[in-house]
């Protein structure tokens, strides 16, 4: 019987005092735990998929290097350095339109991608039915080339397999569908279908021209022993001038992975919220703990237990509970990936390694500890410096409780400062998740600033005899102890929350379905050569006498260097980096393009003919430190061209006119083969017949409906805000059940007060109306208060980081304020409602 | 009275004043209350509602600190002891019994009862706290939690609790304010015989002169002060 004294005596006392059930340690299980969840998931996931994509590094990159060059083939020169690297295949791709041979009326724009018979160098190419790659795409006599294609262009253009397509001026016959194409990512963002052609027939199409885009990428297997770092070192040091990217394995993805990270970081600071919001819940369930164990705490410290030791029971429990609710946030989270690995299978769009990721659950696992810590501090430090006559006293709660210990306070406000540092240091845009933080504390401060004003407000408030619910409901919003606080914080976070994702998927949904489509074009039209630009534009003016044509020439090029020093991306600022990073396009001006606003310097006049002057934009040259007077050296098709810095330019990209961050003085490419783009704006009518006289006449010219390019942006929006929504929804959840748990912490002193009203003749329907007024009122409160703190944290969202105006739909704000309400009734009578039903009698009998 | 006899007195109060701040202002509660009790004596303390019974009761066991004047217990001067200190002399020199039992619901009976010894680090807690509960009659009902026993038992189970220390002082408040007639005759049986057998000081709190005047000396509290301090005509536990 007698019990082993193994472990220590708090432990023991606390395991004890468990064995009542968790009572009030459910709410702080459920509050940490979907915090906890969401962090890991998130964490995981974001792993996962990283994982994925590193073990595919080198099938997703197609080689173990990837040399690109835009618009034209390697030299002999740089063809012999890639082939003494290993073995090689050539890769082009460009985009271009195709339509069934049969019909002329159907066009769609797709990539275009050229291999030779080696492709791929890493992991296969797979098409639906029998015939491999190489077959499919075989020439066969007496028919034309083969091509093979993604499943999408077959519905788009009504055509299967063994219908023949017209590409520029080759045709093709469909052999296959492609079943799975490995290097799929590491291409350039696609905005069409995948074509697949072998090289030969590429030549047939006649859409290499001078200038045309077309990305030519060398994929290199290299042997063993050689990293691809060195390889690179080699190709740059050997032919410098190239202006050639190249890309190892850990670059296959970095578009992809830019992608991920900005959407794991909103999960995350969701996540976060979700914890500050449980939090309330946190230190409101250890509170109504500590007061439900007053009598074992007082007989505790009446039988010869220190303070401490009652201290370290208390923080035993708390330890155990977050111990619980960390181990079921992170088994959950960490079982994640597994699970949508299991769900989505092959419909999951990216590479995911299913596995246990200890890195992102030592961050989720940080995180709920220190805000376990942080919010059961202040009251675990109160029960400790409370005298036992406090808890033994009946009635003590009237009397003023000692002051809390600075070094407690110091100790809240360090563990406070750790939680903040750890969510700014790991965040992968630290300065977004730092504004997320002081915007959430300002939010929380702001709630219960505003609750505190309801209640001294709703003090001062003359209130009226009859009806006499309106009283008691109104009494109760402003009592000392009620629930308004926690109500309006917790309910009013978790919605802000909500509000705010809503109203910047909104604006951008807005923005883009309708604001855009007012001034964007019709169409953008790329590969446009010089001798076609008047035909083009006299063949747009017969088909659509009203449409508008601005037309750019425009080559592709790459920054290399600023007054002679090579061009280093870490030097350059984060939201400059895009500038640098790859192909950019440049374009001659004589004046100063539609759209733009000088900011620096003096436009070039309108004859000048000296020299190359450069013209960038402001938060480029902001970016990359430049001055008026720097030169600037851009590499296009190998050669080197430099000149000066002559001004800087504001340009409103919003508009989607004919903008370029890179604009030169006329004449600079002068000799350069060059292509024009133009935009094209006309009513929606002519589209058809535009697409029609530019599709038919001009094989090679690519059309961009902007149309679809829009509903695809959008669609991809729409994935994005429903995974972000997702956690935002647990944040709502967690408020809610704050919001419950503090009502049913009122529930034993609204049994008494119920039962005392009705002794004193109170109805049922008096009594719930009073509540509904309570309640009603706490709701409303936060549902406008949160609509106001969402809207505001959208704008400014909005405003400074997508560039986008606000659209706020009063029918979604007063659908948020109702929930509110409605979520504040509901969980409000859920909680208390038992106080409507109960008898007197038993209660009365009981006192 | 004799200085050998005050000098070892196991609970001596002098010019005792206690004073509690509250929202409405400041409450005096015991005006200039000095007492003492000698070894093995038992001492009934009575008065009306308000009189500072239950206070007395807290200062002496350490758990209310006086305003003004000195509380003794067991040799020690509470007034300069940190809270610690307080509990380390409750743990080592006093029992409580309380009205309202005070057991732990989760614990079983011979938790209870072994938690003090268990607080002191005492090997032997739970052979010892069997044998204190079997001196209560409650040998079968080792295992059972508070919940599981009538009131009746959960106060046996609070006297083994109190004696099974061996303390110099065992203060009562109430010990048998919720119970019925019978059963409060047979707690203060158990108590009375423990008291004697033991020969520790019993400070016993009630409003019942009857149950009072069981004890050597009865000390009557009115308005905070000590109105009457006079020796019962019947011995302890008579």
């Amino acid at each position: 019987m007698t019990k082993p004294l193994r472990l220590p005596l708090s432990t023991r006392l606390a395991l004890r005092d468990l064995r009542g059930g968790l009572g009030s340690f459910r709410l702080f299980l459920a509050c940490l735990f979907l915090g906890i969840l969401t962090l890991a998931g998130a964490g995981s996931f974001d792993r996962a998929v990283k994982a994925g994509l590193a073990d595919n590094a080198r099938t997703l990159l197609g080689g173990d290097l990837a040399v690109r060059l835009l618009h034209r083939l390697p030299t002999d020169a740089e063809q012999a350095s890639l082939d003494a690297l290993g073995p090689t295949t050539r890769v082009a791709e460009l985009r271009t339109m195709a339509r069934p041979e049969a019909d002329a009326t159907r066009r769609v724009l797709v990539q275009l991608k050229a291999v030779d018979p080696a492709y791929p160098l890493v992991g296969t190419l797979t098409v639906q039915g029998p015939l491999t790659l190489a077959q499919a795409l075989a020439a066969v006599p007496g028919e034309p080339p083969g091509a093979v294609v993604a499943p999408t262009l077959a519905a788009r253009l009504g055509v299967g397999v063994g219908d023949r397509l017209r590409i520029g001026d080759a045709t093709v016959v469909l052999r296959a569908f492609i079943a799975h194409e490995p290097d799929a990512l590491a291409g350039a963002f696609q905005m069409g279908p995948r074509v697949m052609i072998a090289a030969d027939t590429l030549a047939q199409t006649g859409l290499i021209r001078p200038g045309s885009l077309v990305e030519y990428t060398t994929l290199i297997r290299l042997p063993q022993g050689i990293s691809p770092a060195t390889a690179k070192a080699t190709l740059t040091r050997a032919h410098p001038e190239a202006g050639w990217r190249i890309r190892g394995p850990d670059e296959a993805s970095t578009g992809v992975q830019s992608f991920l990270d900005r959407l794991v970081l909103f999960l995350v600071l969701v996540g976060l919220a979700t914890l500050l919001v449980g939090g309330i819940g946190v230190a409101n369930a250890i509170t109504a703990h500590l007061e439900g164990r007053r009598p074992t705490l007082a007989i505790l410290k009446s039988v010869g237990a220190s303070s401490g030791l009652v201290y370290r029971v208390v923080l035993t429990q708390v330890a155990l509970m977050t111990g619980l609710a960390l181990a079921l946030g992170l088994g959950l989270g960490a079982a994640l990936p597994a699970l949508a690995i299991e769900a989505l299978g092959d419909a999951l769009p990216l590479p995911a390694r299913a596995g246990v990721y200890p890195g992102a659950l030592a961050l989720a696992a940080g995180f709920g500890m220190l805000s376990a810590l942080l919010f059961t501090w202040i009251p675990l430090a109160r029960a400790r410096a409370l005298p036992a006559a406090f808890l033994l006293r009946p009635g003590a709660e009237a009397l003023l409780p000692p002051p809390l210990p600075w070094r407690d306070r110091g100790a809240v406000a360090l563990t406070a400062l750790a939680l903040v540092g750890l969510a700014v240091a790991t965040a992968s845009d630290p300065r977004l998740a730092g504004w997320f933080v002081a915007g959430t504390l300002a939010a929380f401060a702001l709630f219960r600033g505003v609750a505190a004003l309801l209640m001294a407000g709703v003090r001062r408030l003359p209130l009226p005899a009859r009806p006499t619910a309106l009283r008691l409901g109104l009494a109760a919003v402003a009592r000392p102890g009620a629930s308004t606080p926690t109500v309006v914080v917790s309910l009013g976070l978790g919605l802000s929350v909500l509000v705010t994702i809503a109203v910047v998927e909104r604006s951008l949904n807005a923005h883009i379905a309708q604001g855009l489509p007012e001034r964007a074009p019709g169409f953008f039209l790329l590969d446009i050569q010089p001798d076609q630009v008047d035909p083009v534009r006299a063949a747009i003016e017969t088909s659509a006498p009203t449409a508008t044509l601005q037309m750019a020439d425009m080559v592709r090029g790459r920054l290399l260097a600023v007054n002679g020093v090579p061009i280093n991306e870490e030097t350059v600022a984060p939201d400059a980096r895009w500038a640098v990073r790859g192909d950019r396009g440049f374009t001659t001006a004589a004046t100063l393009p539609t759209g733009s606003t000088l900011v620096r310097g003096a436009w070039w006049p309108a004859d000048y003919q000296g020299p190359p002057l450069f013209s960038v934009t402001e938060d480029i040259a902001r970016g990359m430190a430049l001055k008026l007077g720097d030169t600037i050296t851009v590499t296009i098709l190998g050669r080197a061209l430099t000149g000066t810095l002559a001004a800087t330019r504001r340009v409103d990209w919003t508009s989607l006119g004919m903008n370029f961050a890179f604009v030169v003085s006329p004449g600079a490419f002068a000799g350069a083969p060059r292509t024009w783009i133009a935009t094209v704006h006309a009513p929606a009518a002519e589209l058809g017949a535009i697409e029609q006289a530019v599709g038919g006449g001009f094989s090679n010219v690519s059309i961009i409906d902007v149309r679809e390019v829009l509903a695809q942006v959008g669609a991809i929006l729409g994935q994005v805000s429903r995974a972000v929504q997702g956690a935002a929804a647990l944040t709502l959840v967690t408020g809610v059940l704050v919001l419950a748990g503090a009502f049913a912490a009122t529930q034993r002193r609204r049994l008494r007060e119920a039962v005392t009203l009705k002794v004193l003749g109170a109805t049922r329907p008096t009594l719930a109306a009073a509540f509904a007024v309570e309640y009603g009122l706490m709701g409303l409160a936060a549902g406008l208060i949160a609509s106001g703190v969402g809207v505001g944290a959208a704008w400014a969202i909005l405003r400074f980081g997508l560039s986008t105006p606000l659209v706020v739909a009063p029918g979604g704000i007063a659908a948020l304020v109702s929930l509110a309400l409605v979520l504040s009734l509901a969980t409000g009578f859920a909680g208390t409602g038992r106080a409507l039903g109960i008898r007197a009698a038993p209660l009365l009998r009981d006192a | 009275m004799e200085d050998s006899w005050h000098d070892t007195a196991p609970l001596q109060l002098e010019g005792v004043h206690l004073s509690l701040k509250g929202p409405a202002g400041e409450v005096n509660i015991l005006k200039g209350v000095s007492f003492q009790a000698a070894p093995g004596e038992s001492v009934g303390v009575v008065g009306p509602s308000g009189s500072g019974k239950t206070s007395l009761l807290m200062l002496c066991a350490g758990l209310e600190r006086a305003t003004r004047g000195s509380v003794r217990l067991a040799g020690h001067d509470l007034g300069p002891l940190s809270e610690d200190a307080l509990a380390r002399l409750r743990r080592d020199h006093l029992g409580i019994v309380f009205q309202s039992f005070h057991l732990i619901a989760t614990m079983t009976a011979l938790e209870n009862v072994a938690l003090p010894l268990e607080l002191s680090g005492r090997p032997d807690a739970f052979d010892r706290a069997r044998d204190a509960l079997a001196a209560v009659g409650l040998g079968p009902r080792l295992d059972h939690r508070p919940g599981q026993l009538s009131g009746g038992e959960q106060q046996r189970v609070a006297l083994a609790r109190a004696f099974v220390i061996n303390p110099r002082v065992l203060l009562a408040d109430e010990p048998t304010g919720n119970l019925d007639g019978d059963t409060g005759a047979l707690i203060m049986s158990l108590l009375f015989d423990l008291h004697a057998r033991s020969g520790t000081t019993l400070v016993l709190v009630t409003h019942d002169m009857a149950l009072a005047q069981r004890c050597q000396r009865v000390v009557t509290l009115r308005d905070g002060q000590i109105q009457d301090d006079t020796r019962a005509l019947a011995g302890a536990g008579a």
